[in-house]
């Protein structure tokens, strides 16, 4: 299974909306008990700033902008905590219009030869349409979108499959992003999302888990 | 495992056991393909409920013949799948132990169901939660369970079998009001699980008339040593349904022994008493060889869904997770899954007729 | 944080560059020049992203500010999404820190003493069958002892932490924290509660 050359799983979880990102501080965490003390002290802050924070907790990278709020850890012991810290800062901040929400899969797989990443993106996009007049094609980049969820939420999900860009032999990376927005009589303002996220996490990560496999299986069966 | 389905005219006890971490159940026929089941357990794999898929298996056409579901106590993992059942067997009446204070009673599990997406809820609350939204959509009221209520009454040929639940008491609901408020408190915050705070007086037991013969099933019903107004003595001094001796027994609390009540035993069950048990394997093992001792010499037969003996050993995975659990000494002990059924069946019809009792699974005869 | 205050201009700066220069309004004038192109960078990344919640971070690293350089390096990448070159290795960041062959549980406590705690652990690797595990509070969890109570909910992890290239094998047992209920929260619990009371009697 594609599973067994996993090297690298990052997940991030984005949400859109209208945020004022100096408030969400690590000491402004830490006060509200959803970090520890000691990781406040030893943050590494990159920018504080109205427009744009950036900062890195030891587990989780946090992103914010006045459009845009993500945390972000590759540290797959942190998921639950990284969804805990996202699901309890919108409680707090319950008043924060949020639109859509992104929960994003982000694997890194080593495959085993060159011969089998070129293989990969051969049968994806068949590379024999391009030869004769582009020299020596190859996939650098595959993206595939669901227009309407099996769930049947409003949202999509997109697919991106690509080399790696980590140091990874035979490097291959497949961004999964699972987008949930709102529906027609929703604004955004009454939790919408933090409820779409508690309700959906479990199965954002077991359907991640199915497209990877999936998508394995039906490669190597072509 | 292959299972047919009872004629009319016999009565079926089945207990379903999974070796002491998944949950229990007991599925009923009370004849004319009107069964009833009793709490739930599931394959921790599949999480498939396992009486439903019990009655499944039979042929049972579950969406009418499934005529009451009872949870004996919503704060234990006893009822995982219960919804499944519920939801599927759509004729259903679904019964729990009585609360006084309603409201409060359902703030306390909705405060638990509210955690339940944070991963944070009893698994058994987020059930039970499940089957109040099913009842909710179907606008069918719960039966409440108290002493000498009748749950379910039918007519077959002449004989009113029914099914009577025996406790909780007048008392023990009482101070399960008082301590809905405790579990509140305890673990009313969106980090907490509910852990069962005391002894099980608030269980469901239940008595069965099965034409001629007689059945009681003890939930998870436990002795007080200092009220006798709660728990088995309340049963045993007070309880009015009980018309004859009972010729089949569940045993219940897993056969501990705080769930023995010598009076029961020698006043209310028959001499020639044919009893089955589940083991319990979280914590405490039950159970204990002297309360199976006792139990032997009690009872004509004596079964059990799956034998405690093993001690519980670490989970199989790969080499080198098991070398890095090791590395780290983490005290790691598998919850084996043991699924074992003891079916007990007799002719209704018959006073002479005696149960006839079969094992599958891990179930065997003690 | 490794980090100081500039109130005046709400910017919080590298150590050293209150060494870069002495002269007020060169320091005020680098960083409203700074201001302006953090807003620009960050208008056109939204611009991109924004309907998409795409998990791409914006910056790639901020780079530190140059004592011989009033001009700071700021790597912002035009757009952050690139076609990558698997044979330049030059973007490859040895410091993705993350995670292999990770084993993960939840887990919560069932019984505590004063030195040990006992819980029942869900896998979620590999979801199955339930375990039963026994922890030392000073040698697991040592700065965790005040969330540790029966009910406590916690995560458990062995696997191995690659930070800086290396490779570490990490055991973690970390409880979760989430924020207290808000008054929502309990409205919410009691509508729904309210709710099934009034559309269900007790038979």
């Amino acid at each position: 299974m594609l599973k067994d050359y996993l090297q690298v799983r990052t997940l991030s979880i984005v949400f859109i909306g209208d945020f004022n990102p100096v408030i969400i501080q690590p000491f402004w965490l830490a006060g509200k008990k959803l970090i520890k003390e000691q990781e406040a002290q030893d943050t590494t802050v990159e920018l504080i700033h109205n427009e744009l924070v950036k900062y890195d907790l030891g587990w989780v990278s946090v992103e914010i902008t006045k459009k845009r709020f993500e945390l972000r850890t590759s540290k797959e012991p942190y998921f639950e905590p990284l969804r805990d810290l996202m699901l309890s800062v919108f409680f707090i901040l319950s008043e924060t219009p949020i639109e859509a929400m992104g929960i994003n899969h982000i694997m890194h797989f080593s495959l085993p030869d060159e011969e089998k990443l070129y293989e990969f993106g051969n049968k994806l996009a068949p590379l024999n349409i391009w030869e004769g007049f582009i020299n020596n094609p190859r996939v650098l980049s595959f993206e595939m979108y669901e227009k309407e969820r099996k769930d049947k939420l409003p949202g999509f999900v997109r697919i991106k499959v690509q080399p790696s860009d980590q140091a990874i032999r035979f490097g291959l990376q497949i961004n999964i992003n699972d987008h949930y927005a709102l529906s027609t009589n929703e604004n955004g303002r009454k939790g919408e999302m933090v409820k779409r996220l508690k309700e959906n996490w479990n199965n954002s990560y077991k359907r991640a888990d199915e497209i990877v496999d999936e998508l394995w299986k039906k490669i190597w069966q072509l | 495992m292959d299972f047919d389905k009872p004629t009319d005219a016999i009565a079926e006890i089945t207990v379903i056991g999974t070796g002491g971490g998944y949950g229990e159940s007991c599925v009923i026929h009370l004849g004319l393909q009107k069964w009833v089941v009793v709490d739930s357990c599931i394959d921790p794999i599949s999480k498939n409920s396992l009486p439903l898929q019990y009655l499944e298996d039979m042929g049972v056409n579950i969406d009418s013949d499934v005529v009451l579901i009872l949870c004996t106590h919503w704060h234990d993992d006893h009822i995982l799948g219960i919804s499944q059942i519920l939801e599927k067997c759509s004729q259903s009446k679904f019964s729990f132990a009585k609360a006084n204070d309603k409201t409060k009673f359902l703030r306390m599990v909705a405060n638990d169901y509210e955690k339940s997406f944070k991963g944070t809820t009893n698994s058994s609350t987020k059930e039970f939660n499940k089957c109040l939204e099913i009842l909710e959509d179907r606008k069918s009221n719960p039966i409440m369970s108290y002493p000498d209520r009748i749950l379910f009454s039918v007519n077959i040929n002449g004989f009113m079998n029914q099914v009577f639940s025996l406790s909780p008491s007048d008392t023990a609901i009482h101070n399960f009001d008082l301590e809905i408020s405790t579990i509140i408190t305890e673990f009313g915050k969106s980090n907490r699980r509910i852990v069962p705070l005391s002894p099980n007086f608030n269980s469901v037991a239940l008595f069965l008339k099965l034409g001629h013969h007689r059945a009681m099933l003890g939930g998870d019903l436990e002795v007080s040593t200092s009220d006798n107004t709660i728990g088995w003595d309340d049963v045993v001094n007070n309880s009015q349904s009980i018309d004859q001796r009972s010729s089949f027994f569940k045993i219940p609390h897993h056969g501990s022994v705080n769930a023995y009540h010598e009076k029961l035993w020698d006043k209310i069950l028959s001499e020639r008493i044919k009893a089955g048990l589940t083991p319990f394997n979280i914590g405490s093992k039950l159970p204990t060889s002297e309360m199976i001792e006792i139990y032997k010499n009690k009872s004509e037969e004596l079964y059990i869904t799956s034998a405690l003996g093993k001690n519980r050993r670490p989970k199989k995975r790969g080499k080198a997770i098991n070398k890095m659990i090791q590395d780290f000494k983490i005290d790691l002990e598998e919850i084996p899954f043991q699924f074992g059924i003891i079916r007990a069946r007799i002719n209704m019809n018959e006073a002479n007729s005696d149960w006839s009792i079969e094992c599958f699974g891990t179930a065997v005869k003690l | 944080m490794k980090i100081n205050t500039d109130v005046t201009c709400n910017w919080i700066l590298e150590e050293d560059f209150t060494k870069m220069s002495e002269n007020k309004e060169v320091k005020q004038s680098f960083l409203k020049n700074l201001d302006n192109e953090i807003s620009e960078k960050v208008k056109e990344f939204e611009n991109f992203n924004l309907q998409l919640a795409y998990g791409e971070f914006l910056t790639r690293g901020l780079g530190t500010i140059s004592d011989n350089n009033l001009k700071k390096e700021i790597d912002l990448q035009n757009l952050p999404f690139y076609f990558p070159q698997q044979l330049n290795a030059k973007r490859i960041s040895a410091s993705l820190n993350h995670t292999q062959n990770t084993q993960r549980w939840i887990g919560y406590v069932v019984s505590k003493t004063d030195q040990k705690f006992k819980a029942k652990l869900e896998d979620i690797s590999n979801p199955g069958t339930f375990e039963i595990g026994v922890f030392d509070i000073k040698d697991d969890a040592p700065d965790e002892q005040e969330l540790i109570q029966v009910g406590a909910v916690f995560y458990l992890s062995v696997g191995y932490d690659v930070s800086r290239g290396t490779n570490v094998k990490q055991k973690l047992i970390r409880f979760q924290r989430l924020s207290e209920w808000t008054e929502n929260d309990f409205n919410h619990v009691m509508d729904r509660a309210d709710r099934i009371a009034s559309n269900l009697q007790w038979e």
